[in-house]
């Protein structure tokens, strides 16, 4: 059973409001979800199968990105994912603060990993096991056309042009269509209202600057981290989690064949194997 | 992020006609008063970054006043393109050009009208206008844009004959006529702005483009003009620079031209906007 609410926090002076969504509750290890940049992607639209069923072993949290979904879209929000997810990041901090958690569990998709990171660097005591997922922030790597087609998508923001860009996300799209189909439904919704377009622009913006974790951030980094990529991942190649695995002390690797961006979504059951095996110390 | 002064008031521009107080937006901890935002650039950059305000303000083009009102130093550059210099009679300098002041009574907003002093030979020049953040002395080119809070546009206007009949041209007082220095639509911070060292700016009398050029063709860049005035000078948060008019004004053209009452001056810079004046 998933509630969903609004949390409001305090950051840089100002206000900002999660939508969280959530299963389980205090009392078991909390694990924050944090979703990747698609147009119109939601806390919902990525982790509603992983946190359904997780929430009887642990408090699942899954909020909004702050400029994403029902999460506030700020006016003048950062230009660039560097500064944007900054904002981003200190925000999730805050909300871990506000929920009262001594102790996160991060699990960050493609842009939720890159979050992951910054929460860690800024915040090393509060955050326990790391899973990174097709996480983006690794330096050098190849542009594929298919993150090209998420940047620019508002460049022609229709359900066709989305649902072209989805099928990247999977390895085999034939047993996924339905899925597909049934995440651009709802994401259309979201991708045209003028908030989520105008937050898509900011993160996105060309001019923008961009993050990358050097191998001196990741040494930094000694937490137990597990990196997960999909073998045949047409946005962010399996290089960028070798970078990752290569530079953080204390990370492990598990490709998952014929699978693309969407590890989550195109092969739940491992991917949950894998998240409770790092969580109850398994693996 | 587009700044406003919307009658004396400082508003965050949200949309062309849509804007949110920011007293309101900030619960009172930023303006009204638009110059006082300068004074605290960096904590104010840092709130709006998550300002998610209600547009409780239609803009009104009428009603917008210049971004810095009362600047502390309005400083301006002369001959700071090759062909203004060279249409002048001038040659174009080789270290900094003529730094003179456009002293601070001449501001006005981004639409009017304007008086053409009697007798006068009133001349127009757009330049892109860049408004401090934050305090610079002795700041090198690569750091002269982190004092920088944004750009705007701005005309010089200029009466010549004032300018040239003395003994040394007088370039601050004859500048300085009422209404002399127009400063709009409003700021617009770099993270805004496409490429901050190359805009298209220009302006048209009735509809004729006069002026026509491009900021990457400046002599001293704008970094490098914040770096040189700052050997000598201490920018202010909300001081305003304009940074140099390219070719085409009205003094150097055959025949020479001025501008006539009723006639209408559009100023445009790429990316922050556009102003019009009506002289009478």
């Amino acid at each position: 059973m998933i509630t969903s609410s609004d949390v409001s926090v305090k950051v840089r002076g100002g206000e900002l409001t999660f939508r969280l969504h959530e299963t389980g509750g205090r009392g078991t290890e909390a694990v924050l979800f944090l979703h990747g940049s698609g147009p119109g992607a939601t806390g919902l639209s990525n982790w509603e199968r992983i946190i359904s069923d997780l929430g009887d072993r642990y408090w699942c949290l899954a909020p909004d990105q702050i400029g994403f979904g029902d999460s506030s879209h700020p006016v003048d929000a950062p230009r660039g994912m560097g500064p944007f997810n900054d904002l981003r990041a200190e925000a999730l901090l805050a909300l871990v603060d506000a929920l009262g958690l001594e102790k996160v569990h991060l699990v960050g998709n493609s842009m939720g990993g890159q979050l992951a990171l910054l929460m860690t660097l800024a915040r090393p005591e509060l955050i326990g096991e790391i899973l990174l997922m097709g996480s983006g922030g690794a330096p050098n790597m190849p542009v594929s056309p298919g993150l090209t087609h998420l940047r620019e998508f508002y460049a022609s923001p229709s359900a066709e042009s989305l649902k072209g860009l989805l099928s990247e996300f999977v390895y085999d799209l034939e047993p996924m269509r339905d899925t597909v189909d049934r995440v651009v439904t709802e994401r259309m919704a979201y991708v045209n209202r003028e908030d989520v377009r105008r937050s898509h622009e900011a993160s996105f913006d060309p001019n923008g600057t961009r993050r990358f974790f050097t191998p001196e951030d990741l040494a930094g980094i000694t937490h137990h981290v597990l990196c997960v990529h999909g073998r045949d991942d047409r946005i962010i190649p399996v290089d960028a989690s070798k970078y990752f695995a290569d530079n953080l002390p204390n990370a492990d690797l598990y490709v998952i064949a014929q699978c693309g961006h969407w590890t989550q979504i195109e092969h739940p059951e491992i991917f949950e194997r894998l998240l409770v095996g790092l969580i109850d110390g398994e693996i | 992020m587009r700044i406003a002064n919307h009658a004396g008031r400082a508003v965050l521009v949200v949309s062309d006609d849509k804007g949110a107080d920011i007293v309101t937006a900030s619960d009172g901890r930023f303006g009204p008063d638009p110059q006082s935002i300068y004074d605290n650039w960096d904590a104010f950059t840092s709130w709006a970054s998550t300002a998610t305000p209600t547009p409780d303000v239609n803009i009104d083009a009428s009603r917008l006043e210049s971004p810095s009102p009362v600047p502390s130093q309005v400083i301006a550059i002369g001959l700071n393109y090759a062909d203004h210099a060279a249409e002048t009679g001038f040659k174009p300098p080789k270290d900094l050009p003529p730094v003179f002041t456009k002293f601070a009574s001449s501001i006005t907003g981004p639409y009017g009208e304007i008086a053409l002093p009697d007798g006068g030979h009133t001349d127009w020049e757009v330049e892109v206008v860049a408004v401090i953040g934050r305090t610079a002395h002795k700041v090198s080119p690569a750091e002269a844009w982190d004092h920088v809070a944004g750009l705007t546009i701005g005309q010089d206007l200029s009466e010549r004959i004032l300018q040239f009949v003395g003994e040394a041209p007088q370039f601050g007082f004859a500048k300085s006529y009422p209404g002399f220095a127009p400063i709009g639509p409003w700021l617009v911070t770099l993270d805004e702005i496409p490429d901050r060292d190359d805009l298209a700016l220009g302006c048209s009398i009735d509809g004729e483009t006069v002026q026509d050029g491009r900021t990457s063709k400046l002599i001293f860049s704008i970094p490098q003009t914040i770096a040189k005035l700052s050997e000598v000078l201490t920018l202010r948060p909300g001081d305003v620079i304009f940074t140099g008019t390219p070719d085409g004004v009205g003094l150097g053209r055959t025949p020479q031209r001025f501008l006539q009452p009723g006639e209408t001056l559009r100023t445009w810079a790429e990316g922050l906007g556009e102003m019009q004046h009506t002289f009478y």
